[in-house]
């Protein structure tokens, strides 16, 4: 592999959690020796764990969770990998404009609109949904279900953690799509 | 206002028209029943098992999840969201799960809210919502529970494919 092309993450983290078969941990191995952006990668997941390990071996029967939480939005913090992003903590409010939003649905739904083949039978028919990560937001009230293939993930929209400290972050799913979480540390 | 402009006020809203109708949409009357699972884990650093059953999951082996070494479903609830409608979900610790189906939006992905609350005490989470695509879970964690945290997901709809 090329220095400059970066392993791929999930590949990455695989080796470093030695998951990966005898001959790809090789061929990993070989490019993390050739790299040193590789093995400054590698040295930040060891980073992050050994964080969220540190306190592991103190605590025999009691958790604490204040500790538990410093240590998981340290940890979060000390990896600036895409693949784990914290957000913010406290209260959150994302919403999009909605006039953007509503330019967007119209917009796609133009493209599908001279995309379709109207000789296509119903069940058959595809269609194309610009994944821009962005919510397609556009103010129907009626609650109609558009089989759209819509963006995959999760995402928060809103939080309130009362009296509670908490923080969101986004993990990655089976497919890429980030998965929201929503950490909560009890007062 | 020309004949020309009003063409060009409608020709979106004629083209969304047609999208939905060409495009695979399927309309869902209002109201209709929508399939949610609520996963309560139990979460723990200790060295132990993780259960086969999260294997689907591959989030919850993910950092931070994988600071957790064991880790033991304690409840899978399935529940019928209806638009407005909230319904409650027990949790092991007495506190209760309350999720609402907002919308279902025009992308096909659903609009929910989350909060748990235990009665005469203060909310642990007074409210989140969350826009997720059908089957794509979230997590809320952190609550303590025999000496472990409890990991909850949240899965609305079901994928497609």
């Amino acid at each position: 592999m090329s220095s400059e092309t970066p392993i791929d993450d999930d590949k990455l983290q695989r080796f470093y959690d030695g998951e990966l078969t005898e001959g790809e941990a090789i061929v990993v191995g070989r490019d993390v020796e050739a790299s040193e952006l590789e093995q400054a990668r590698i040295a930040q997941m060891e980073r992050l764990g050994e964080v969220l390990r540190a306190g592991a071996e103190a605590e025999a029967d009691e958790i604490d969770p204040e500790a538990l939480f410093l240590r998981i939005e340290r940890g979060i913090e000390a990896q600036p990998s895409p693949r784990l992003q914290l957000i913010e903590g406290r209260k959150r409010k994302q919403r999009n404009t909605a006039v953007a939003a509503v330019a967007m649905a119209i917009a796609a739904a133009v493209a599908i609109a001279f995309l379709a083949q109207p000789s296509t039978a119903p069940e058959t028919a595809e269609s194309t949904h610009p994944d821009e990560g962005e919510e397609m937001v556009a103010e129907i009230d009626d609650p109609t279900q558009v089989l759209l293939d819509p963006p995959g993930g999760s995402s928060v929209e809103l939080v309130e953690f009362g009296a509670n400290t908490g923080t969101v972050f986004e993990v990655e799913g089976a497919q890429g799509q980030p998965l929201a979480v929503v950490w909560i540390a009890e007062e | 206002m020309n004949s020309m402009t009003t063409m060009l006020r409608i020709a979106p809203l004629a083209a969304l028209a047609l999208a939905l109708m060409a495009g695979g949409a399927e309309a869902q009357p209002p109201g209709q029943p929508v399939q949610a699972e609520v996963l309560v884990v139990l979460a723990k650093e200790d060295a132990g098992t993780i259960d086969p059953a999260l294997a689907d999951i591959p989030a919850l082996q993910r950092a931070p999840f994988d600071a957790f070494r064991t880790m033991e479903i304690l409840d899978r609830k399935r529940e019928r969201l209806r638009p407005g409608i909230d319904r409650d979900v027990r949790l092991p610790n007495g506190r209760t799960l309350r999720i609402r189906l907002q919308r279902v939006m025009p992308d096909g992905r659903y609009r929910v809210q989350v909060s748990i609350n235990r009665p005469e005490a203060d909310a642990y989470l007074p409210l989140l919502q969350v826009v997720t695509a059908p089957g794509d879970p979230f997590f809320v964690a952190g609550q303590s529970f025999r000496g472990g945290t409890l990991v909850i997901g949240v899965r609305v709809g079901e994928a497609s494919d």
